[in-house]
This record gives structure tokens, sequence and C-alpha cells, in this order.
């Protein structure tokens, strides 16, 4: 600045405009040159330029499609399995320079996705295994959500390891899938005589060589799955969207914001057709025993619609 | 229940009201929108001595609604066997297993409409108003005159 000001203070005296142009000119170009050596020194410390480079390296790949969230800091992954047939969404929050975490994904739980990865790439390479020992796991949950009418989850993903298939009104089956793509914790939820005893009897003929579908059908007789028209599963059906959607008997509502479920089928008595939230109606039966907590978590009592007797356990199955 | 649930059962229910109200009951809306008082208005049963009547009441919403039944209260004074004069009501509906009835598969139309049906048959054997209910078992037509007349002082339309 200085040396600028003595230039034209010489420039008032020899009247001399060219030298002072290229004074200025010179002091400008260094002023800029220092300003760009600025940027560039606080760039450096604000960027990972490890993370970036992961992330030139993973889209270079071509292998899987990246994405970008709210900020850079929510990247999303879609990885392809062994033969293309599904995509799984991974979505990864960055929180430290080499500390990613997996926020969600569409896979059972697993002690393998909670741990803190040190880029993108080894989030790619662990879930790809996954996914791959998880083949015959999506092969079975898609099977069944192809061929029966799922009562829960609302919205089954590859996330949730279990169906409820509808058989009647008043009767479920609830079936979990193990990662290795068997059945396990077969159940009915709801009561009645004809599939209890169906399943008692053919429960041991289970075969884990066939499909989870194919023993379902053998065990119970069925031709076809029978279709629960009470909810529409069909999107765009505007007709159908507007019916009523199952609701419990004690809260009105259909889901819950802290409960999971949808209500059930829970009194035994044939003609009371009436569903509630197992913990509605749990809360209702403790509330009449006068709050004491029941022995066991299962609570008994009349049914609050047909006053027969039911019981209720605290917790699902 | 979580207190959303339930605000959001009684959200329903009062939307209810407003959409298909039952004969003779009106919902009031309060301004706050917690829920935990609502005003009502109920109209004397056709064929009773409360026939012209329109009488009003605060339903008090408990914190384990509808776990436990809501608190009824009349604020206009009924001539009744089993409403005394400070406005409470006598009724198995009110109260928790085993002394009561309660449900919480019962809402506040199906109390409210029962409530109706209490106006028009008192129940003098569980009286709350000893001297009412004498009258109403042994003299019914000075009963009658008197709910009328009463009816007719404090809750006419």
């Amino acid at each position: 600045m200085e040396e600028l000001i003595e230039a034209i203070h010489l420039t008032e005296q020899s009247q001399d405009y060219t030298s002072l142009l290229e004074n200025m000119n010179t002091y400008l170009s260094a002023v800029l040159e220092s300003n760009k050596r600025l940027t560039d020194s606080v760039s450096i410390s604000l960027v990972d330029k490890d993370f970036l480079q992961d992330i030139k390296d993973v889209v270079n790949s071509g292998a899987v499609g990246v994405y970008f969230g709210q900020s850079l800091r929510s990247i999303k992954v879609v990885i392809p399995d062994d033969f293309g047939l599904r995509y799984h969404e991974i979505f990864i929050q960055y929180e430290a320079p080499k500390k990613l975490i997996i926020r969600n994904v569409h896979l059972p739980n697993s002690s393998k996705l909670n741990s803190e990865y040190r880029s993108i790439h080894d989030v790619i390479e662990t879930c790809s295994k996954y996914i791959n020992e998880l083949t015959r796991y999506f092969d079975e949950l898609e099977h069944i959500d192809q061929f029966c009418s799922i009562m829960e989850p609302v919205n089954p993903s590859f996330k949730d390891d279990f169906r409820r298939i509808f058989f009647d009104d008043r009767t479920w089956l609830h079936v979990e899938v193990t990662p290795e793509g068997l059945a396990s914790n077969v159940h009915l939820v709801g009561h009645s005589t004809y599939w209890h005893n169906k399943l008692q009897s053919g429960l041991l003929t289970w075969d884990h060589d066939k499909r989870i579908v194919e023993n379902i059908m053998d065990i119970f007789d069925l031709g076809m799955f029978p279709q629960a028209n009470s909810q529409s599963k069909t999107e765009g059906d505007v007709e159908k969207q507007t019916e009523e959607p199952l609701v419990c008997g004690i809260c009105l509502c259909s889901e819950l914001p802290d409960a999971p479920g949808i209500p059930q089928p829970l009194c035994q008595n044939a003609i009371c057709g009436v569903h509630y939230h197992r913990s509605c109606l749990y809360q209702w039966l403790v509330a009449c025993a006068g709050s004491r907590p029941p022995a066991f978590g299962v609570a008994n009592g009349t049914c609050p619609t047909c006053l027969q007797p039911i019981i209720c356990s605290e917790k699902d199955n | 229940m979580s207190g959303s649930a339930r605000i959001n059962r009684i959200a329903k229910e009062v939307k209810n009201f407003e959409t298909k109200p039952p004969w003779g009951i009106v919902c009031i809306p309060c301004e706050d929108d917690t829920y935990d008082v609502l005003n009502f208005s109920l109209q004397g049963p056709k064929g009773s001595p409360y026939e012209n009547g329109s009488f009003k009441l605060t339903v008090t919403i408990p914190e384990k609604y509808p776990f436990e039944p809501p608190l009824v209260k009349f604020i206009t004074p009924v001539y009744h066997p089993n409403i005394d004069k400070g406005g409470r009501i006598c009724m198995d509906m009110l109260k928790m297993p085993p002394k009561g009835c309660w449900l919480p598969t019962i809402t506040l139309e199906t109390l409210l409409v029962s409530l109706q049906t209490l106006l028009a048959n008192p129940n003098p054997d569980d009286p709350l108003m000893m001297d009412i209910a004498y009258e109403n078992k042994y003299n019914i037509d000075k009963f009658r005159e008197n709910a009328r007349k009463h009816t007719e002082k404090y809750a006419k339309l």
C-alpha cells in the first residue's frame, strides 16, 4: 500500500501516468495473488480431501449409484446385488473425518451394520457382502409378499424380518424369516380352532428344503392364499382409499404414534368382530384390575365390546 | 396410551359431533385445543317433563381417558332423582368397574345419548336425591309437574 501511495506522489511530481498505471497493475496482481493463497489455505482445512477422493473413487468405479441428501454430509448409495435383481439403498451420514455411520438401510438389523466406517468404500464392501449373504432371505420375503395378503408390517420391506399373513378376518399367520431364508417362530395371531389344528398337525412336517410359501400352503391345505378385502392394498384406487381403515375399538385410531402394530382380532368370541391394539387392550385390562400389573405379563378380564372373557399379554407373542 | 393418542381420540369424537350430531346434542367448542374440558348442550327427551329444556353440561376428560371414564356434570339445575343439586350424576356408565360399568369402547356420543335416556327414565332405586326419588316412585304426577316447572324455570330453550 505504501509503495502505491509513494508512486502516486511521484506521479504528481513527474506527471508520468504510464508508470503509475504500471505500478497499480503490479500492486493489484500482488493483492489478488495473496488473496488466492488465502482462500486456498482455508479450503484445505475445511474440506476433507480424503473424503472427496473417496467419493470420486466410488463414483468413478461406476458399480454403485451415489446421491446426496440435503447436505453433502448425507449420502445415499445404491448397491445392486450379485445378479442385479434388486437394488439396495443405504443412507450414510458423514460424522467426522474417517467416521461414517449407516443411518438407515432396508436390511434386517445386524451388528455388522452398527459399526463406524472409515470410508464409503468400506461401507459398500461390508453391505455388499451382507447383501449377498441374504439372497435367500430376500427371495423368501419377496415370494411371501407376492403370494400373500400381508397385514403387518403395513409397508413391508426387507428391514422387517417378519410377515403377518391374512388367513381370515380373525386369524393371521405370523412368520419370521431368518437371514438364511428359513422360517422361524411360526404361529397364529387370533384364535381359530380350524387353523390351529392344521398348524399343530402340520408343523412337524415343515420342510426347510422347500420354500416358505409352499410349506404354508401344504400345512394349511391352501390352493391359494385368502385375500384381505377389508384393507385396500392397491394404490391409486380412490374409492378404496377413502374406505375407513381398521381401527382399534379403544383408541379409535388405526396406528399409534408410540406403539407398534395395527389393531388385531384379539377377542376369542367368534361373533365379536372388534379389533384392538394389543397395548390398548392390555392397558384397559390392567386398569380394570386396579392398575396392578398382572402375573407373567398376561392380563385377563372381559372384552370391552362383547363382555366375553378375554386374555391379553403385554408383549406380542 | 400416550397423550397424543388420547387427543387423537377426543378430536375424532368431537369431529363426529359436528359431522353427524345425535339428536338434541350439541358440542360447544372450547377455545383451546387440549380438550381437557368440553361443553355440551343437551335437549330434554321428547315426551318427558324435560322436553322443552336445554341443559348445559361440562365433560372433563381425565388424563387416562379412555381407560378412565370422563367426569360429566350438569351446569343447568335439573329436577331428577339421579342428579343432585351440584349437577353430579349417578349413572353406572360413569364409574370404573367393578362398581360401575365404564368401558373404553363407550364414546362421548353413547354416553350423552345414555344421559338423555336417563333423563327420560329415572332410576329411583339408586337415587342421589331421596325426596325426588320418593316422589317419582309414589306420586309420579306430582313429580312430572315439578320437573316440568323446574325445567321451565331454569332450562327454558
